[in-house]
């Protein structure tokens, strides 16, 4: 792939409120400076050169940004599709309006913790629930393709149920997207209060298990208790089965290098937001094909995908060693002992596969 | 599609390549896509509403080798299908 398809763009480092796990606020990616608009155009225009289809635009919060509307028509302009993620508090209907006329939109991203006010404030803060549900409302009647993001913490994991009661039923939404609080930024410092624990993504499991039975289709994961479930059922069965996986037992879990890139609010290019720190090149003057195709970072991270599982220290003797894909190169870690390893846990959690799987 | 018919590419589709030897047609308002080979690739960007299919056809023979005799049909075919996705206009 000459160019990647997809660039995320972390489009300004302001925000209205301070999650208690963001992962944004207090790493790398938390810059004393927002790009001017005018960079920002001048960087659209190198995405419609490159071909590139796909723009996902976060923050920080993208509407703390007072030229927001600015940017976004500048985009449209452009041949791209593009994806908004937001808090939906600072939405009203009149922002709603605005979205709604913009054709290249191809989704409103929300995150929303809970069905209910305590669990979505406990670490959002006081009144956000009532404002982000007033936000989603909003862009429901201009008809807007809404799309919510679940972040599961130890403070909002009991409240699953009446979550996903809420997101399906109330608001009538087709689906949501689940995901877990990442030991990362300003999580970091919270860390024992928020991140999840064993049983607490065991039980997560469980539920969400449930929740799969009931409401067939609808839930969505890409990390977090429910995606690391289907993951490690879906190895298990494999192994019982003696089925050979394609890139299975390869550091090969990390598809993102082959696809996408992301630039930070500063303008600096990396590998993926949760890679902040690895700065690939500056969007002010590099060329967006150059980094991508010679980056030596980016070339280390896609070289990922040779290293054998049962190449890795404490790896070795592992049951899925052949199957096993490893997990995000965020966080440095890899393989036995991280949030994606099953060995560990099963051994931390003291649970047999069977157990587990059935 | 006739051979003496001029197609024009639809204006505001991408297209991207992915690899050497294949490209996909995007269309960013509907975020469709439309896969194409090398020769679908050659006949996009030689389409320019002047040109006829048959002039298209000849440019094939002459830019590709052993191209099979058939080709005339393949090509109204494909072009065929491009029209009725709407990713291509008879001006
Ligand atoms: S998680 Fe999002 S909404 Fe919360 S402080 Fe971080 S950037 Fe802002
Ligand atoms: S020890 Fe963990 S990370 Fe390593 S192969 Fe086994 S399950 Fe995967």
């Amino acid at each position: 792939m000459s160019t990647p398809r997809a660039v995320d763009l972390v489009i300004t480092n302001q925000c209205n409120l301070r999650c208690r796990y963001c992962y944004h606020f207090e790493s790398a990616g938390d810059v004393a400076r927002d790009l001017p608009r005018g960079e920002w155009s001048r960087f659209f225009r190198q995405l419609e050169r490159h071909a590139v289809l796909e723009v996902s635009l976060t923050g920080g919060e993208p509407f703390a940004r007072p030229d927001l509307p600015e940017i976004l028509q500048d985009l449209s302009r452009h041949p791209v599709r593009f994806t908004l993620y937001t808090n939906a508090t600072l939405v009203g209907p009149e922002e709603a309006g605005f979205l709604a006329g913009l054709r290249r939109l191809r989704a409103v991203q929300v995150s929303l913790d809970a069905g209910n006010a305590a669990g979505h404030d406990a670490c959002r803060g006081a009144g956000s629930f009532e404002r982000a549900v007033r936000g989603i409302r909003a862009m429901q009647e201009r008809g807007l393709p809404l799309s919510l993001q679940v972040t599961l913490h130890r403070l909002n994991a009991g409240d699953l149920e009446q979550t996903a009661e809420f997101v399906l039923e109330d608001l009538g939404l087709p689906s949501f997207q689940l995901n877990s609080a990442y030991d990362m930024g300003a999580c970091s410092r919270h860390r024992e209060q928020i991140c999840l624990g064993l049983d607490e993504r065991r039980a997560a499991m469980a539920t969400l298990e449930d929740l799969e039975r009931r409401h067939p289709g609808r839930l969505r994961a890409s990390a977090g208790p429910l995606a690391q479930l289907r993951r490690w059922t879906a190895m298990e069965r494999a192994r019982r089965n003696c089925e050979v996986w394609p890139q299975g037992g390869f550091l090969s879990a990390c598809g993102g290098v082959f696809r996408k890139l992301a630039v930070r609010a500063d303008g600096a290019i990396i590998p993926c937001n949760q890679l902040s720190e690895r700065v690939l090149g500056w969007i002010q003057h590099d060329d967006l094909r150059e980094v991508w195709q010679q980056s030596p970072e980016l070339a280390r991270l896609r070289h990922r995908q040779e290293t054998r599982m049962q190449d890795l220290p404490g790896c070795r003797d592992c049951s899925w060693a052949a199957w096993c894909t490893g997990g995000c190169p965020a966080g440095g870690a890899e393989g036995f002992g991280t949030e994606d390893c099953l060995r560990a846990f099963l051994e931390q959690g003291g649970l047999s596969i069977d157990q587990l799987v059935p | 599609m006739l051979l003496d018919a001029r197609p024009l590419p639809r204006a505001g589709l991408v297209l991207r390549r992915e690899h050497d030897d294949w490209a996909v047609l995007f269309d960013p308002d509907t975020g469709s896509g439309f896969g194409l080979d090398p020769v679908g690739i050659f006949l996009w960007e030689n389409m320019d509403g002047r040109r006829t299919v048959a002039d298209l056809v000849e440019a094939l023979r002459e830019h590709f080798a052993e191209v099979p005799s058939q080709v005339a049909d393949e090509v109204q075919g494909f072009l065929q299908s491009l029209q009725e996705r709407g990713l291509i206009q008879l001006p």
